[in-house]
């Protein structure tokens, strides 16, 4: 391609600016679009398998703590309704954490994904608190991206919320130091 | 015979007096005609009247048609020269650089090289993984929308800073 067509291209939009070339140019076309399904669902996966061996690492602990200090009779098994309670309060805090941060969960992170407001910022606390409960009561609503005209899940559409490919991290900038006056 | 006699002296008459008339003729008008001339050009104003009567566009065009300028200036200009005098810094500061630049690292695909110089197997591992889901997203999305007889492309477009270096012209699907 010679330059002239480059310039043309970018002007038109029809490229990309290099601006975020530490994507590999065949998934540049996709960032900043919603996500599909298998994608988000594999994002979900990936945080809901962290969270569960966070909650055996737990349980673990407690039992080896229980063992030594109790001095229980081997180590006990713990109830599985605790353990899904847990669970799910891990999950929610990581989920707000994460939407609230950066956009993004560890999971969001590996698959390249970020969650963003109607504006296209990071959720705020409230609401990525809130579509998180949404999302842990209601997991089924992430199949209503196969239906959905412009990908939203159903807390997508219910928290007016996208979730986006979105490859490129983005490091928060720090405000530069005013230096002390003599 | 002596019709041929006569006719010869009388053809060799009038060469003689040709030569000493038109000689004589000739000598008088070079003596006389360039200072006329002179006198003349010097009441004139050539340039003025040149201007004013010439059409000059087209004797330039008609020359310039004639002429193969490029093939002139290569032969006659040393472009050399020209370019050693020629301020670089001004014809830099014309220069589009950043464009320049954006354009060599995108046909090289410079990240790429780095990438692939710099990245572990972690990360190209996760670039694949990460392509592989786009794709099978969108296959499902055009098996579901087929599905569901959408002559339309979605609208995946969502708000954003990457939406705006984003640009996907989805498949219609029917």
């Amino acid at each position: 391609m010679k330059f002239s067509e480059y310039e043309a291209f970018v002007a038109s939009g029809q490229r990309t600016e290099v601006g975020d070339s530490s994507v590999p140019k065949q998934a540049r076309p996709f960032q900043g679009h919603r996500a599909g399904l298998v994608t988000r669902a594999l994002a979900a996966l990936i945080d809901l398998g962290l969270v569960a061996l966070t909650v055996i690492a737990l349980n673990a602990i407690a039992a080896i703590i229980r063992f030594l200090v109790v001095r229980t009779s081997g180590l006990d098994v713990p109830h599985l309704q605790w353990s899904i309670v847990l669970g799910a309060g891990l999950l929610w805090c990581n989920w707000t954490w994460g939407w609230a941060l950066t956009g993004r969960t560890f999971g969001g992170h590996i698959m390249g994904l970020r969650v963003v407001s109607r504006s296209g910022d990071a959720l705020g606390w409230a609401t990525a608190a809130v579509r998180a409960v949404f999302c842990l009561a209601f997991p089924i609503g992430l199949m209503w991206v196969l239906v959905s005209r412009s990908n939203r899940s159903f807390q997508d559409t219910f928290m007016r919320t996208s979730v986006i490919y979105d490859w490129v991290m983005s490091i928060p900038s720090v405000p530069e130091e005013i230096p002390p006056k003599d | 015979m002596l019709r041929s006699v006569v006719s010869g002296a009388a053809s060799t008459v009038a060469l003689g007096v040709d030569r000493v008339v038109s000689g004589t003729v000739n000598e008088t008008l070079d003596r006389v005609v360039p200072p006329v001339l002179a006198a003349v050009l010097d009441r004139l104003d050539l340039t003025r009247l040149v201007i004013e009567r010439v059409d000059l566009s087209r004797v330039v065009q008609a020359t310039l048609d004639q002429m193969d300028l490029t093939q002139l200036v290569l032969d006659r200009v040393d472009v050399d020269r020209i370019v050693d005098k020629a301020d670089l810094e001004r014809i830099i500061d014309r220069l589009p650089l950043v464009d320049l630049a954006n354009y060599i690292v995108d046909e090289v695909d410079l990240p790429r090289i780095i990438r692939e110089s710099t990245g572990g197997i972690a990360t190209d591992a996760i670039n694949a993984v990460r392509i592989q889901s786009i794709g099978v997203d969108q296959m499902i999305t055009r098996i579901t929308d087929a599905m569901l007889l959408r002559r339309k492309a979605r609208v995946t477009t969502a708000p954003g800073e990457a939406a705006q270096s984003g640009a996907i012209q989805e498949d219609e699907t029917s």
